[in-house]
């Protein structure tokens, strides 16, 4: 049994939990923050798994990384860099994200572009204050060469306290389902399968990968389903203590994940598209995992539809 | 077509089979419906349904092999061995 004294895994702690990724044929490892870059060693961390041929794609604000350091990732031929903006502009960016942030996260930006880095993309939480602003940033994301990726804004963790200020109304859910499905070059990770076209099928997972094929685990080693699903009664242990292989079959909770039934959901025709959505937004609006996603598209018009019948 | 379990009960190789090696830049592991593959170039996923007949070996010189269940011949196994060749995903040796 390992001891973690300190609130965060150390850096030998990393190399035996990448050990143990390697030893499951782990594919890749995603980093997101906070802000991973903040931490010192680690360049070491993504050098140690791209030597077990790991593929790491790290999730960062874009305004952590010197001169040195982006050299130093674009030398790593399995890294991937994902940049969070939230708007085309810098009022909309920093409305959000702080005050001056859009102007450091391009910079961020043009430094690792400097140096040759080739796995670049910007992601995006659509909410509303940027919902008008994503063609110009996926203009944007083209001009410095880079991918984009929306994501999905989710009742959990801080953006529970701004979830009706921040999240879109149904018009725009609709909206942004017909942008996606005209643009299939954009990313969404499996965030979107609750607004998502058929046609987008092939592009990603349709159902949601938490307990399947993905987990969270934070940086003091606690281990979560999912990166939004980090309430207590969510915790499936620690690596620093358990084995990932044992609580990936034996957990109660990442069992139950897997056991979702959504009976309302199964006679619908986009079952097989999204499989009742994502369990995160469910639990968080409706306090039930085996709920609909409350931001499902089907449901949407069905409310819709009888009100555009008598106009 | 051969593969890697492809010695009889004497040791002798069969003549007319194939062995294959994972591509370096392919990584693969074997699931229940399965193998599951990945493209570390465009993290693509690639599911072969392939059940048991399928298997991974990973040699002391980091390379992999995909050995197929002794005796197994059918087609659809075969075309689908020939896509993964035809995507880079596997190599013919």
């Amino acid at each position: 049994m390992r001891e973690n004294p300190d609130p965060e895994l150390g850096l030998r702690q990393c190399f035996e939990f990448i050990d143990e990724l390697d030893r499951l044929s782990i594919f890749q490892i995603n980093f997101g923050g906070g802000e991973p870059l903040l931490r010192e060693d680690f360049p070491d961390i993504l050098a140690y798994a791209h030597t077990k041929g790991i593929t790491t794609c790290v999730s960062t604000n874009g305004t952590a990384h010197d001169e040195s350091l982006a050299r130093k990732l674009s030398a790593m031929e399995l890294a991937r860099i994902q940049v969070s903006v939230d708007g085309a502009t810098a009022e909309t960016n920093d409305a959000i994200r702080g005050k001056g942030t859009f102007n450091q996260i391009i910079r961020g930006i043009e430094l690792l572009k400097k140096h040759g880095f080739k796995h670049l993309s910007l992601n995006t939480v659509v909410t509303r204050k940027n919902f008008r602003e994503i063609g110009p940033i996926c203009e944007l994301a083209g001009y410095f060469g880079a991918r984009i990726r929306l994501s999905r804004f989710r009742p959990s963790g801080n953006a529970k306290q701004m979830w009706e200020k921040y999240h879109l109304d149904r018009e725009q859910l609709i909206e942004l389902s017909e942008f996606l499905n005209a643009h299939p070059e954009i990313l969404t990770g499996d965030s979107f399968f609750s607004i998502t076209d058929a046609t987008r099928r092939k592009l990603g997972l349709n159902m949601c990968g938490a307990a399947r094929m993905t987990l969270s685990v934070l940086p003091d080693g606690s281990v979560y389903p999912c990166a939004f699903l980090r309430d207590a009664s969510f915790m499936v242990g620690n690596i620093a203590r358990d084995r990932l292989d044992s609580l990936w079959i034996h957990a109660p909770v990442l069992n139950r994940i897997r056991n979702i039934r959504i009976e309302a959901c199964e006679s619908c025709s986009r079952f097989p598209v999204c499989h009742g959505g994502c369990p995160a937004v469910a639990h968080f609006l409706t306090k039930s995992l085996d709920q609909p996603d409350p931001e499902c598209i089907v449901s949407f018009r069905e409310e819709i539809q009888p009100y555009a019948e008598t106009v | 077509m051969v593969f890697t379990n492809s010695q009889n009960s004497f040791g002798n190789r069969r003549p007319e089979q194939t062995e294959y090696i994972v591509s370096p830049h392919i990584r693969v592991r074997k699931e229940p419906f399965g193998l599951l593959f990945f493209n570390t170039q465009n993290t693509k996923l690639t599911f072969v349904q392939s059940g048991d007949i399928l298997q991974v070996k990973r040699l002391p010189s980091g390379k992999r092999l995909l050995c197929v269940s002794e005796g197994d011949s059918r087609q659809n196994l075969k075309k689908t061995l020939a896509n993964l060749v035809h995507r880079g995903m596997i190599l013919e040796s």
